[in-house]
């Protein structure tokens, strides 16, 4: 039964590794490339990350719970389910930053020791993180969301670096995302360079919830503590820091399932599975009682509850709200969000819909969403404007900020509305032909009818005006356009275009030619 | 072509083009592209074929026979850029695209003749990879054998000088136009909210990176200019199904008028002049087609062109 070092990596690990590394190329793959597959595995990835798939859960479930809130229901519940059977195996596969930590601690090398929990800071950084979206902004919360922390390095650095190497234009490249999440990245990797998994012990909520249920699973590392011989191998190669040899204690709120010390111990005392004798005696285990946990939590958890409603208008006061864009424009977030307190409550932003959208019209906010809504997207319509027939970044949300529109749906969801100034537009002041923004206007609601000047003027209807962009865009007057469009604090569903929205303008006559000339099936109308 | 050999040539189109000017020949720039890959023609060919009839490739190739082939524009070993409109994100249905079957036959003749290298681009307006993908025209010019090039990257556009212009004197251009031994422009004829009409004239705003800048300054005029730059050894134009009303993009309303024409020439002005005409109007009705043929473009009067209509 005993185990020595040579023998190589048990298959559990190996499994684990293996899990590992396919799910941290497949998440960088996701961020990082684009195209169709990268769309799907980023997607695929994103779904099953905890603190998502649960804000999912919660939002759909208050949203009436559609299919794909049943989807991410699942995904959460298989992800509590496999923990609470299993162990902690989210922590050692599923979770992209969870292994990038693990590359970082391995420059470390074998040198690690026992360290205690801090218990304060893991019950404050739960309970503020729950505090913080009881009171409207999951953004600020998710600071010490794993899949956010990991979604944000690889969108605002490691992707403008893959732009930047592929001589693709930067637009919307900002200091304000870039550094934020790149200090935040170097906070943790540092942090896991010192002490192994220290964010994931004691900061991480989806780690908290997921410590809570490894200490009960059936299956999970064990330490056998009469074949222990406290040589402390183990303890130097976990990265958790959790296992005692002094005590021979494990401290499986802290273990993220790794199996490292399985595969260091000569006796054969630490294995993965179900306890192999019924011992007499529970061993004492470091680290918070049941007790603590359900006092501490359970209590913080009621309190915020009942703080949260009156503490939200305060909140939002504190640290500020949307503000007014240049030239008065309110901010315009994308459809699926239903309403900017909706979409700030919700919104994680991890930075998946910013990486994918292909206009890169979608940009992380920087006060334009106040507070509450750092980092989180809005659309810039100074550098593009929101694809009529794209979905891609409600597809990509993992968190249900933005609910799946079917794309028929998205294109009458009413997001902001256009404002037409004419004394701005060159085809008044210049008299020069323009309509930039009516060609790119995808349903109509702005267009061109020639007017008093004899030109083509343009002619705004704002009730099929679905706020997308596309003649903010495009109107070629600066600094402040002619056309632009503001947000609207809940979205709406715009009229359906009437079909004979063109007939009103001067229609060509169908067939016309020189006098004189054919007519009939093969004429030439020249 | 490298960045410095392109200063280098543009300096002295530049230098080259003010001297046309001075020495009151118009056309001169133009010609000076002419020159350095003039089309080996044979015969005289007519200043406009029209075809009616058949599908998009048939059309392409009689109107492609009546020149004596394409290897009257393309030579063996040379390279050829394709110009479609690929400025909106629609399907070819919509005919606010080139029809892609029209562009994927067209590489076909340019590889069949010789050619070395055959790209395809557009400046779209609509998200670049969307467009290129919803219009077929991505995956058509590649089964046709061209090489595909994105065209929403400003490092792919060279900052030149356009002889001759009036208001556009300098502007942003895709490098594939100035690195092509052929430039064939392919648009597709439409109802324009803005300029009126587009279709050869107004399809080379897409080789160029600040669209912008022809609605702030002047969009007839910089249409106009534009066209100086680099006088396409072709333009073949889709008048298959034409978008009569709620153009450039389309909508839900547009009206069509059937056509199943293609028209053929070496002339900008004489085929937006005759494609004027398909769209119910006259080339008077359009200011970059007068301004065109003020820089020595070409003729619009329509009266004074040879023009052969064939059926297939």
């Amino acid at each position: 039964m005993s185990r020595s070092r040579s023998r190589g990596p048990c298959t559990a690990r190996i499994i684990r590794i293996g899990a590992a590394a396919i799910v941290l190329v497949a998440s960088g793959f996701g961020f990082l490339a684009a195209g169709d597959a990268a769309d799907l595995v980023s997607r695929t990835v994103a779904s099953w990350q905890l603190f998502p798939s649960a804000e999912r859960t919660i939002a759909s479930g208050l949203a009436g719970f559609g299919a794909t809130g049943f989807v991410a229901c699942v995904a959460a519940l298989s992800v509590l389910a496999l923990s609470a059977l299993c162990g902690r195996w989210y922590c050692a596969a599923l979770c992209p930053l969870g292994t990038l930590q693990d590359l970082a601690s391995l420059f470390r090398g074998e040198k690690r020791a026992y360290r205690k929990p801090h218990n304060l800071v893991r019950a404050l950084a739960f309970i503020i993180a729950i505090c913080i979206i009881a009171l409207g902004s999951s953004s600020l919360a998710s600071w010490i969301d794993p899949w956010s922390l990991f979604g944000r390095f690889f969108t605002y650095d490691l992707r403008s670096l893959v732009r930047l190497a592929n001589r693709e234009d930067l637009p919307g490249l900002n200091a304000g995302s870039i550094v934020a999440a790149s200090v935040a990245m170097a906070a943790i990797l540092l942090a896991s360079f010192l002490s192994g998994r220290w964010f994931c012990g004691n900061l991480c909520p989806a780690g908290g919830a997921l410590g809570v249920l490894n200490r009960f699973a059936p299956l999970r590392v064990r330490l056998e503590s009469s074949a222990c011989v406290s040589c402390g191998k183990c303890a130097s190669v976990c990265r958790a820091t959790c296992i005692d040899a002094a005590t021979k204690s494990l401290d499986s709120s802290r273990c993220v399932n790794c199996l490292a010390c399985v595969d260091s111990c000569p006796t054969g005392a630490l294995h993965y599975g179900s306890s192999r004798q019924v011992q007499g005696v529970v061993k004492p285990q470091a680290g918070m009682s049941r007790g603590q946990f359900i006092a501490v939590f359970g209590g913080g958890i009621a309190a915020i509850s009942l703080a949260a409603l009156p503490g939200r208008a305060f909140a939002a006061k504190a640290i500020g709200s949307e503000t007014l864009g240049r030239d008065g424009l309110k901010p315009v977030i994308p459809p699926g969000a239903r309403s900017i307190e909706r979409f700030l409550d919700v919104c994680a932003a991890c930075g998946l819909c910013v990486d994918r959208c292909p206009s890169k019209v979608l940009q992380p906010s920087l006060g334009q969403l106040g507070g509450r809504g750092f980092l989180v997207p809005r659309l810039d319509h100074s550098i593009s404007y929101c694809q009529f027939d794209c979905t891609a970044c409600l597809d990509a949300c993992p968190s249900g900020a933005l609910e799946k529109l079917s794309l028929a749906k998205k294109r009458l969801t009413k997001i902001g509305d256009a404002r037409l100034i004419s004394d701005r537009c060159v085809v008044f002041k210049n008299r020069t032909k323009c309509g930039a923004c009516a060609e790119h206007c995808p349903t109509g609601a702005v267009r061109m009818i020639v007017g008093e000047t004899g030109l083509p003027e343009p002619v705004f209807t704002s009730a099929i005006c679905i706020g997308c962009g596309a003649c903010h865009h495009a109107c070629p007057v600066r600094p402040d356009r002619a056309i632009s469009v503001s947000g609207i604090a809940v979205h709406t569903v715009a009229d359906i275009p009437s079909p004979d929205l063109f007939d009103a303008a001067p229609k060509p006559a169908l067939k016309a030619g020189p006098p004189g000339a054919p007519t009939g099936a093969d004429a030439f109308p020249f | 072509m490298d960045r410095r050999e392109f200063l280098k040539r543009a300096v002295a189109l530049g230098a080259a083009g003010a001297l046309g000017l001075f020495l009151g020949d118009r056309s001169a720039p133009g010609r000076l592209w002419a020159e350095s890959q003039a089309p080996n023609t044979i015969r005289k060919i007519p200043d406009i074929i029209a075809i009616k009839g058949g599908r998009q490739s048939s059309r392409l190739d009689r109107a492609l026979q009546e020149v004596g082939g394409i290897g009257a524009f393309v030579r063996k070993g040379q390279t050829v850029v394709i110009k479609p409109n690929i400025g909106w994100s629609q399907e070819p249905d919509i005919a606010a695209t080139t029809n892609p079957e029209l562009v994927k036959r067209l590489v076909e003749q340019c590889i069949q003749a010789g050619a070395k290298k055959v790209w395809v681009f557009d400046h779209s307006c609509d998200n670049g990879p969307a467009s290129y993908k919803t219009s077929l025209i991505e995956s058509y010019a590649k089964d046709g054998g061209a090489t595909v090039v994105p065209g929403d990257n400003s490092s792919s556009y060279q900052e030149v000088v356009i002889p001759g212009a009036v208001t556009l004197k300098k502007t942003h251009v895709h490098e594939l136009v100035l690195e092509a031994d052929v430039f064939i422009n392919v648009p597709v004829l439409k109802d324009h909210s803005g300029a009126g009409m587009t279709c050869a004239m107004k399809n080379l705003m897409g080789i160029v990176w600040d669209r912008g800048a022809f609605h702030a300054q002047g969009l007839d005029q910089c249409i106009a200019d534009c066209c100086l730059f680099r006088r396409p050894a072709l333009n073949i134009v889709d008048a298959g199904k034409i978008m009569l009303t709620g153009g450039p993009r389309g909508h839900s309303g547009s009206q069509y008028d059937e056509q199943q024409m293609l028209i053929l020439s070496t002339d900008i002005i004489a085929i937006d002049a005759v494609s004027a005409r398909t769209l119910g109007k006259t080339p008077n009705d359009f200011g970059y087609i007068a301004k065109g043929e003020e820089r020595g473009l070409g003729t619009s009067d329509v009266k004074k062109l040879d023009i052969r209509r064939l059926t297939v």
